[in-house]
């Protein structure tokens, strides 16, 4: 077998610190200290450094806050609660039309802004008392709240793609172009999902009568138009500017933060306090966010230094893993990884340790950047560590249950892992749209 | 010493408000910049530099803000079924071994402003090429007022555990707990 050597026991020290409720960030730089003292002594403080500063002046990385305020500003704007209501009354009716709403309505709000974080709390204030209102078997209910809520990580912007660019250092661009195709087959199989299954268990999801989406088809298209329009137009701005190669992620960015201001003026929602409660929680998850950036970045480069890619080449060797091999096991420690971690931590512990690997292999860098983001999407639905489900149990009825939870996500983990292998077995859907966009 | 915590809380939050300031610069810096040069031709020397380094200095000078509301990500759905007692005794130990990682890292930045400052050093590859001080001082502030919130928290827990104080585990900073994003 492969050498043993004090890289591996890097892992043991980091979930122990983890598992005892130590900040995750936290976690990552005192095993990175650690390890880092006990082998280099001191000339390890001036590495602390240098991967301190190297990730604050990271200019990609500043699309993160902003990116993270275009959230935050959209979920207070009005615009969900409006975008519920125009969604309801095309959808509402059919079956399963409440849940397909949900997902619409998440869709929508993952393709203009980075996290869908707490817009899961807002649509799910809706949509989960209509639900349970309607007779919706509460599986169904919950599932689809939190694979709407799933869909931020996934759809572009997303703060993953942003992280994952910077630390594989590729473009943004390339991988937003990438994992559109891929994200839109997921919602359309999520939707899939709810029509197939209200049709054979016509009591799952019964729509709504008539009278209670009545309105006039006039009535109809105005809110269609005053709602959806706006957030579309917002959407093409900004992936629009990134895609047409005008601007760059981080512009692209800034004008969508402005936007949403915009948006929330116009809808007459906006308030200094409004405005100063998304930028005081724009720089918490900021600052949450890029700890564990910086923790990340010294864990995995103090785990390069004490001999861990020796370790997996190693591993590799002794495993005589093909490339495929290589995406396979990688795939499926970021899944189970997802399970009891969140994706920023999965990501940064991960990614570098097998971007050699990827290289080296020749691996399309786009393909697998995309499979890793899908993959990483599961994490937060499954239990334990499943944002997904905490949100949703802040907000939901008490007679929703854990396990009504648990049985409706899994359907749609299901669903990812199918949209996983749809990226894996045809790899045209995640390299064509990069290839047609940027291909001067 | 209650006082002490205060003063520490307070620093913290006037960090973040300077991180809230320069959130706007960033927007504006940019908007700007994209105004500049698909409006008018001309784009800026400087935009790229400003953005950069206000997404640093934002996020090191909230950190300490985003510890005291308990936003750091903790996975908890195993340590909150150990004794309240050991949960706070681990975050200490934690703790005391971060104060030396920190005291490496203040050192370091403190040492790289004064150097800065002192040669007028210039940002190494941009064109505009400004004096870089401004932007290693935020680095020092923020990494130092971290470190002073690391301590706060790790005195809290101390008083939490003799049942003198509430303790910061109970800290329910908005949605980011378990989370997101």
């Amino acid at each position: 077998m492969f050498d043993i050597n004090t890289a591996i026991w890097m892992f043991p020290v980091l979930f122990a610190l983890v598992f005892l409720g130590i900040p995750v960030a936290i976690s990552l730089l005192v095993t990175s200290l650690l390890f880092g003292l006990s082998e280099f002594g001191g000339v390890f403080p001036t590495k602390i450094h240098g991967s301190l500063r190297d990730t604050s002046s990271n200019f990609i990385l500043a699309a993160i806050p902003l990116f993270i305020f275009m959230g935050a500003m959209l979920e207070r704007s009005g615009i969900a609660e409006r975008l519920f209501v125009a969604v309801r009354v095309w959808l509402g009716g059919i079956r399963g039309g409440l849940a397909l709403t949900t997902i619409v309505l998440c869709a929508i709000f993952a393709a203009s802004s980075g996290i869908v974080g707490a817009v899961e709390i807002v649509v799910g204030l809706m949509a989960v008392p209509a639900m349970m209102r309607a007779g919706y078997k509460k599986d169904l209910a919950a599932g689809s709240v939190c694979a709407g809520g799933s869909l931020g990580t996934t759809i572009p912007p997303s703060v993953v793609i942003i992280i994952y660019a910077s630390i594989v250092e590729m473009s943004v661009g390339d991988l937003f172009a990438g994992i559109m195709i891929p994200a839109f087959s997921m919602v359309a199989m999520f939707m899939i999902y709810i029509l197939g299954r209200c049709l054979l268990q016509p009591d799952a999801g019964p729509g709504l009568p008539s009278d209670e989406i009545q309105m006039s088809l006039g009535q109809k298209i105005w809110l269609g138009l005053t709602s959806l329009v706006p957030a579309l137009a917002l959407v093409t701005m900004v992936l629009g500017s990134i895609f047409a190669g005008i601007a760059s992620p981080t512009e692209a960015a800034a004008v969508g933060a402005f936007g949403s201001v915009v948006l929330s003026v116009c809808y007459g929602r906006f308030r200094w306090a409004t405005l100063y409660e998304a930028i005081i929680r724009t720089v918490k998850v900021t600052s949450m966010v890029m700890m564990i950036v910086i923790g990340g970045v010294m864990f995995t480069s103090v785990f390069i230094l004490v001999g861990g890619d020796t370790l997996v080449e190693g591993l590799v060797r002794d495993l005589e893993l093909t490339a495929t091999g290589v995406i396979v096991m990688f795939l499926v420690i970021i899944f189970i990884l997802g399970f009891i971690l969140d994706w920023i931590s999965v990501l940064l512990i991960a990614l570098p340790i097998f971007d050699p690997l990827v290289q080296s292999f020749e691996i399309d860098p786009v393909w697998f950047g995309v499979m890793v983001c899908v993959a990483l999407q599961t994490s937060y639905l499954t239990p334990p560590m499943a944002p997904s489900i905490f949100y949703l149990r802040a907000i939901a009825p008490p007679e929703m249950t854990y396990t009504d939870m648990y049985k409706g996500v899994a359907p749609f983990v299901v669903i990812q892992l199918l949209t996983l292998a749809l990226v894996a077995f045809v790899p045209w859907t995640a390299t064509f749209l990069p290839q047609y966009l940027f291909q001067f | 010493m209650q006082q002490a915590l205060k003063i520490v809380d307070r620093i913290s939050l006037v960090f973040a408000l300077i991180a809230v300031a320069l959130f706007v610069l960033l927007v504006l810096d940019m908007m700007y910049e994209v105004v500049a040069r698909r409006v008018f031709d001309s784009p800026t020397l400087w935009a790229y530099d400003v953005a950069y380094m206000s997404n640093g200095a934002i996020f090191l000078l909230a950190a300490g803000y985003t510890l005291l509301h308990n936003e750091h990500i903790r996975i908890d759905f195993l340590s909150t079924r150990l004794p309240r007692k050991a949960q706070e005794a681990a975050n200490i130990l934690a703790y005391l071994v971060l104060f030396w990682f920190l005291w490496y890292a203040a050192e370091g930045t403190i040492n790289e402003f004064v150097i800065a400052y002192e040669t007028g050093e210039l940002e190494p590859t941009s064109p505009w090429a400004p004096k870089i001080w401004p932007f290693y001082l935020a680095m020092m502030l923020g990494v130092c007022a971290f470190f002073l919130q690391c301590v706060a928290q790790c005195v809290k827990h101390a008083l939490s555990m003799m049942g003198r104080a509430p303790s910061p585990l109970d800290v329910r900073g908005g949605e980011t707990r378990s989370e997101s994003v």
